[in-house]
């Protein structure tokens, strides 16, 4: 907190680090990072600019809450792809947060997920390119020599040439699908779901910001390049980010088969009467206690990034009496604190959801274990000025998703008994490399 | 931004050879990688002025008691020693040399794993070199309740 406090007027956040990214960026040109102080990768006015137009109908809990009916949608299409997709669910979820996500950025659903419709080749290519691009920044940025070759010596090395080539890849695609909604919105032919969209609230937008600047720097509006390098920085982050956290709830559930059966119970009593989720169930958490407690417990034992926040001071700042001077980079670990025997009832390692029911959290109040319900902890989205914009659209992905896949099936995992038996590895977060599931029809 | 080439290798190199501290050289050596950003004189720049890190007492790992034990613990176990550790750092490589820095060798297949170990042997709260990433000088974790 203190920390945050300290950032000045222009926080820092993850983004400025990651330099993978940037240096890819960079070398096609992007508008996303071009101009004063590395644009959106930066932290001056450019990223304020960015930001706040990006942000706007995104972050907040009406506008998040406000695509849920698509998402839903969405989520009950995909989920009918799992049992054809058993043997390579790491894949299938790429696609099933893609198809959560264009849902809300167009108000579309692509069904690319499921194998058994027909699929646009063009969207497989966007998430096999999105998910090589956010993945290997990840492995680039923990590879030392990466960092050498490319900032000491400036020698672009194999990892960001694939880089380059996904972007160029990704980015083409996209402006093609704004293309084609640009167009839809101007015939008048958008569905009810599209004109709910992100994109269309966007547009709006951004006519306006044309229609009211005047010549001078402070109120100059979003272009047209720029609209589509934010859709394309959105819909390329929210692929391997998003699956990796759904994942790692899906192993949970299963292994845990009585755990599913009391998702089952609290979804099952929230129904609609058409039989579908209800959006109204996801807006507020409490709806679903149970559900909420489980998610909360997989972030804790497999969180999709053990440093959920990096952050620079701009002042000299005193920590347990220590001055760390300006200009210093602190990062947050939040696993190890939420792994700490002297902090937790029995096994840390255990996956006990119910350590997450209010009584539980009520007993840690005025004891040293009541720091693991600190809001820093709950979720891996980091926390002030640079929260992930899309972390509430992205929870909500993962709430509908996992409730349709435990409505729909009985989930089991023959070949692991632990959570910790199983293998993980850096994609572009924290992913567990998932073994066959069974998927056993309810319906 | 950063020079291409041999005058940038020459950059690096003259800045390994002025760090002349420990904490010198850790700036240095995340400087040394890092975009544009002009280098403050208490990151241990090339014209001397250091001003290191000041720090209490206390930076022993080998006095930590973390406990890696899964049973059940009292919360007053819990250990609230915030005690400031650097861990060893080189020009250019960071923490990142394992026999040279203490921490576990870099496996995104164990990041988890490797991180409970980083804290149970420096504590919670400590600075690392962590090349690209690092801003300033060190890279330095935060865990503090009260911060």
């Amino acid at each position: 907190m203190k920390i945050i406090r300290h950032e000045g007027k222009y926080p820092s956040g993850l983004l400025e680090s990651l330099w993978p990214m940037h240096k890819a960026l960079q070398a096609i040109d992007a508008a996303i990072v071009r101009g004063e102080k590395r644009a959106f990768f930066g932290r001056g006015e450019e990223w304020k600019r960015i930001r706040n137009f990006l942000q706007t109908d995104l972050l907040s809990p009406a506008a998040a809450n406000g695509y849920l009916p698509g998402v839903i949608r969405a989520a009950e299409l995909a989920s009918k792809g799992a049992p054809a997709c058993s043997a390579n669910l790491n894949d299938y979820l790429h696609r099933c947060a893609f198809d959560m996500f264009t849902a809300v950025m167009f108000g579309e659903l692509l069904e690319v997920a499921d194998p058994n419709t027909p699929t646009d080749p063009v969207n497989l290519q966007f998430v096999t390119h999105a998910t090589n691009f956010v993945a290997t920044d990840a492995k680039s940025l923990f590879s030392p020599s990466d960092a050498i070759w490319n900032l000491v010596f400036q020698r672009q090395t194999e990892k960001i040439t694939s880089m380059v080539e996904s972007a160029n890849v990704t980015f083409a695609i996209t402006r093609t699908k704004i293309q084609a909604f640009q167009a839809a919105m101007e015939a008048g032919t958008l569905t009810e779901l599209q004109q709910q969209s992100y994109l269309a609230g966007a547009m709006k937008r951004f006519q306006e910001q044309v229609e009211a600047s005047t010549s001078s720097k402070e109120d100059k509006p979003i272009d047209e390049e720029l609209l589509v390098n934010i859709c394309w920085a959105m819909l390329t982050a929210s692929v391997d980010t998003t699956s990796g956290v759904m994942a790692w709830a899906l192993v949970h559930a299963a292994l845990n088969p009585d755990m599913q059966d009391k998702l089952r119970q609290e979804l099952q009593a929230n129904m609609t009467e058409g039989g579908s989720l209800s959006p109204d169930i996801f807006t507020k958490r409490a709806n679903v206690p149970y559900l909420n407690a489980f998610l909360r417990e997989s972030h804790r034992v497999t969180p999709s990034v053990t440093m959920s926040m990096t952050k620079e001071v701009n002042q000299d700042i005193e920590i347990h009496g220590v001055t760390i001077p300006a200009n210093n980079k602190f990062g947050f670990d939040q696993y190890s604190l939420q792994m700490e025997p002297a902090l937790l009832e029995g096994d840390p390692h255990a996956f006990n959801p119910e350590r997450w029911f209010p009584g539980a959290v009520e007993t840690r109040k005025g004891t040293p274990s009541e720091i693991i319900d600190h809001p820093f902890f709950k979720d891996p989205f980091s926390q002030g000025a640079r929260k992930c914009p899309g972390s509430r659209v992205a929870m909500n992905e993962v709430f509908c998703f996992l409730s349709q896949l435990i409505l729909d099936y009985d989930i089991r995992c023959p070949s692991y008994a632990s959570y910790t038996e199983i293998p993980y590895t850096m994609e572009g977060v924290l992913t567990p490399v998932l073994p066959p599931l069974e998927f056993t029809p309810r319906k | 931004m950063m020079k291409s080439g041999l005058p940038a290798l020459q950059t690096a190199a003259r800045r390994m050879l002025l760090a002349t501290t420990r904490t010198n050289a850790v700036a240095a050596s995340i400087h040394g990688l890092f975009w544009d950003r002009p280098l403050p004189l208490h990151a241990g720049g090339t014209g001397g002025g250091c001003r290191p890190l000041s720090t209490n007492s206390g930076n022993d790992p080998s006095k930590r008691s973390a406990s890696t034990s899964t049973s059940m613990a009292s919360s007053s176990d819990f250990d609230t020693n915030f005690d400031f550790v650097k861990i060893p750092s080189l020009p250019l490589l960071g923490s990142m040399i394992p026999w040279h820095s203490g921490i576990p060798p870099q496996d995104l297949t164990k990041l988890r794993e490797n991180t409970l170990k980083i804290k149970q042997k420096f504590g919670h709260f400590y600075s690392m070199g962590v090349p690209g990433l690092g801003a300033g000088s060190h890279g330095t974790n935060n865990n503090s309740p009260k911060n």
